[in-house]
């Protein structure tokens, strides 16, 4: 990493979307509030459960979902308000690569087709010599042979699909990819191919990266930065290692600790259980901090307030009535 | 230890076409091995190593398409392989329970969740009356921490949440205090916080009943915490087999040095490459006579190409199934470090 700090790519604010549900008449909060920074040629980890509202945040961030509420700011333009058509050019410079490389590629297309489609939306200009050429590059860059070409999605092993996948993000040459869960329907061997790749094309091509897993590990390896998300909000950011080093958030703290050790001399039950109970529907969203339900240093306060970020230095972030001094600005959307 | 369950030379094909012509796929090629009383096993394996068809295997759960071979087969000492469809059923449940990954699939949706458990265990246990069914049923619900388990007793699957389903698969699965538990993947589709709870209570429930588990994952980490042994699967073998310390602290087979190399929390640095493994899995509807794993072993020779290693003892209840380890191979650029010489002098072949 350089010692300066690049600027950032992507600035999401207060991020919010909230879906309509069926049977009551109050919102889904499935997104509440997010506020986080992607440098450029970085990457930032949002982790946390199932129902955390991580994938929506990222496909808010995109346009796939319509914001609720909050600002995004892709290379400094606002993009929150703009029509899909004046946002297509700057789209070029976001793409997405999805969890389930079985589900995510047309299986009627050849994949010097699906490499090709975003040119053909996005550069309408080029020629189809030109398309080829760039096709047959961009596969190179992921590890795939241009005899690949014209064969099928359901010719390749999950880890070769998820590879066509991110040579179709690429295609355009973006400066940000958000990834969601892009290893997590992969075998543990070629999972460490595929974030291998993602380094390495981050070095090459000076990529940032929104990074999305519940592998905290895994996170841990890959990501500058980390966010934790608790029932559509953000809990705890920071540099990566200030995060995982001194988790400061009860709940990053019993997630990091629920992680099982790879090491046979630690048996799971030496130590206590991590977190009780289970994350609570975010129709009815918990009063004051969202955790509170499940956190074992609960107090009357947490009830009452949400908390907000507290600065412990180094922009490692909090929020947690643990924390109470040198309250920072309210980031948070009540 | 005693050997409860004891396995030797399974073997797994399924017809893939109609014709007899059509490829077979050999999920299982020879599988043997042993599961103590009240001890876990870990078997590991990426998909396709023919890990879940290996359990799926013992306990007579694969479709008609599946051919299962055995030499020996034994539940405490008697055979149990040639058992009819229906003393199968009696003895799934009642002394080998299974586990699977998504208990959705497990559960009748149209059914309340009290009803499926009371309908376990009168289908093994006629003498209990209705009440004192019920009165079971609601009692084994608290056991796994189900909130409110008598109101819970009328809901519908699709009222839990995925950890809820699975420690209701848990205790059905348990009920009947079986022998051995066999659970394939039970808390991959689940949050680690989840998998934390289950996990726990899977250890806890075994520690009162002293029921053995077979304990199927891709999951390392899970191994380490749960299992004292592991068995390592590749292309529907075992490759390496050993006290789970062991497979740690010394790795005797490549693929599980490459597995192992995969793991980001053991590593340091951050900035570190991942040591992954090159290539995918292997066809299995043509194994050919060589090692599964030399296309991606990076120590292949001409001879891992040609024929398929034995087993050797690397040390008390550790063999590998490598031609490395064979007195023969070359020391240099072994993957097993500087003890190599000194590990292979005191490697034994075994008979197979």
């Amino acid at each position: 990493m350089t010692s300066q700090p690049p600027g950032p790519i992507l600035e999401v604010e207060n991020l919010a979307r909230h879906f309509r549900s069926g049977e009551r008449r109050r919102p889904i909060r499935a997104l509440d509030g997010v506020s986080f920074s992607v440098n450029r040629g970085q990457t930032f980890g949002l982790v946390g459960e199932s129902g955390s509202g991580k994938s929506t945040c990222a496909r808010t961030i995109v346009r796939l979902y319509e914001p609720t509420a909050g600002r995004v700011t892709l290379d400094g333009a606002d993009i929150t308000r703009l029509s899909q058509r004046q946002l297509r050019p700057l789209r070029r410079k976001m793409q997405m690569v999805f969890q389930d490389p079985y589900a995510s590629l047309n299986g009627r297309m050849a994949v010097r087709d699906l490499v090709a489609e975003p040119l053909t939306v996005h550069q309408p200009e080029l020629g189809r010599a030109a398309v080829t050429r760039r096709v047959k590059e961009v596969l190179d860059q992921v590890g795939l042979g241009e005899d690949h070409m014209l064969r099928y999605a359901h010719e390749f092993s999950g880890g070769q699909r998820q590879r066509i996948g991110i040579a179709r993000a690429l295609a355009i040459n973006p400066e940000l990819v958000l990834c969601d869960e892009p290893i997590s329907a992969l075998d543990v061997s070629i999972q460490a191919q595929i974030v291998n790749l993602l380094r390495d094309l981050q070095r090459d091509l000076g990529l940032a990266y929104l990074f999305i897993a519940h592998d905290l590990a895994m996170v841990q390896h890959i990501a500058d930065h980390v966010g934790v998300m608790y029932l559509g909000q953000l809990v705890e950011k920071g540099p990566t290692d200030r995060v995982y080093g001194n988790p400061s958030h009860p709940y990053t703290k019993g997630l990091l600790a629920s992680i099982p050790t790879p090491d046979p001399r630690v048996d799971l039950t030496d130590r206590p259980p991590a977190i009780e109970g289970e994350i609570p529907s975010p129709i009815n969203p918990p009063s004051g901090c969202r955790f509170r339900t499940r956190c074992p240093y609960v107090r009357d306060i947490c009830a009452q307030t949400a908390p907000k970020f507290t600065d412990l230095g180094d922009g490692h972030d909090v929020a947690c009535h643990l924390y109470p001094a040198a309250a920072k600005q309210d980031d948070r959307v009540e | 230890m005693e050997s409860l369950l004891e396995v030797r030379r399974l073997r797994t094909t399924f017809r893939a076409g109609r014709s007899r012509h059509d490829a077979a796929v050999q999920a299982v090629r020879s599988v043997d091995f042993q599961l103590g009383r009240g001890e876990t096993v870990g078997v590991v394996g990426e998909s396709g190593s023919g890990k879940s068809v290996t359990a799926l295997s013992l306990v007579g759960l694969l479709p008609k398409t599946a051919l299962v071979e055995v030499d020996k087969l034994t539940l405490d000492g008697a055979s149990i392989s040639h058992l009819s469809r229906r003393q199968l059923r009696d003895l799934r449940g009642r002394r080998i329970a299974m586990v699977f990954q998504d208990p959705m699939t497990s559960l009748n949706p149209l059914m309340r969740v009290g009803r499926q458990i009371d309908e376990m265990i009168s289908a093994h246990d006629r003498r209990l009356t209705r009440r004192e069914r019920k009165r079971r049923v609601i009692g084994l619900l608290a056991e796994v921490r189900i909130p409110e388990p008598e109101k819970r007793y009328n809901s519908y699957p699709h009222e839990f949440s995925g950890g809820m389903r699975q420690r209701v698969m848990i205790a059905m699965a348990m009920a009947l205090r079986p022998e051995i538990l066999i659970a394939d993947e039970p808390t991959t589709a689940l949050d680690v916080t989840i998998q934390d709870q289950v996990l726990r209570l899977m250890r806890r429930l075994q520690g009162e009943s002293g029921t053995s588990i077979l304990l199927i994952t891709h999951d390392l980490a899970v191994v380490a915490g749960m299992c004292s042994r592991v068995i390592v699967m590749y292309g529907g073998l075992i490759m390496e087999e050993a006290p789970t310390t062991s497979l740690f602290a010394q790795p005797m087979h490549p693929y599980t040095i490459g597995l192992l190399g995969s793991l980001p929390a053991l590593r340091q640095g951050q900035s570190d490459r991942l040591d992954s493994i090159p290539g995918a899995p292997p066809d299995m509807t043509a194994p050919g006579d060589g090692c599964p794993f030399a296309p991606r072993c990076k120590y292949a020779r001409v001879r891992c190409e040609r024929a398929l290693a034995p087993y050797y003892a690397v040390a008390d209840g550790h063999r590998s199934r490598c031609w490395l380890l064979d007195a023969a191979a070359p020391g240099a650029d072994s993957p097993f470090g500087e003890a190599d010489g000194e590990l292979r002098r005191k490697v034994v072949p075994l008979d197979d």
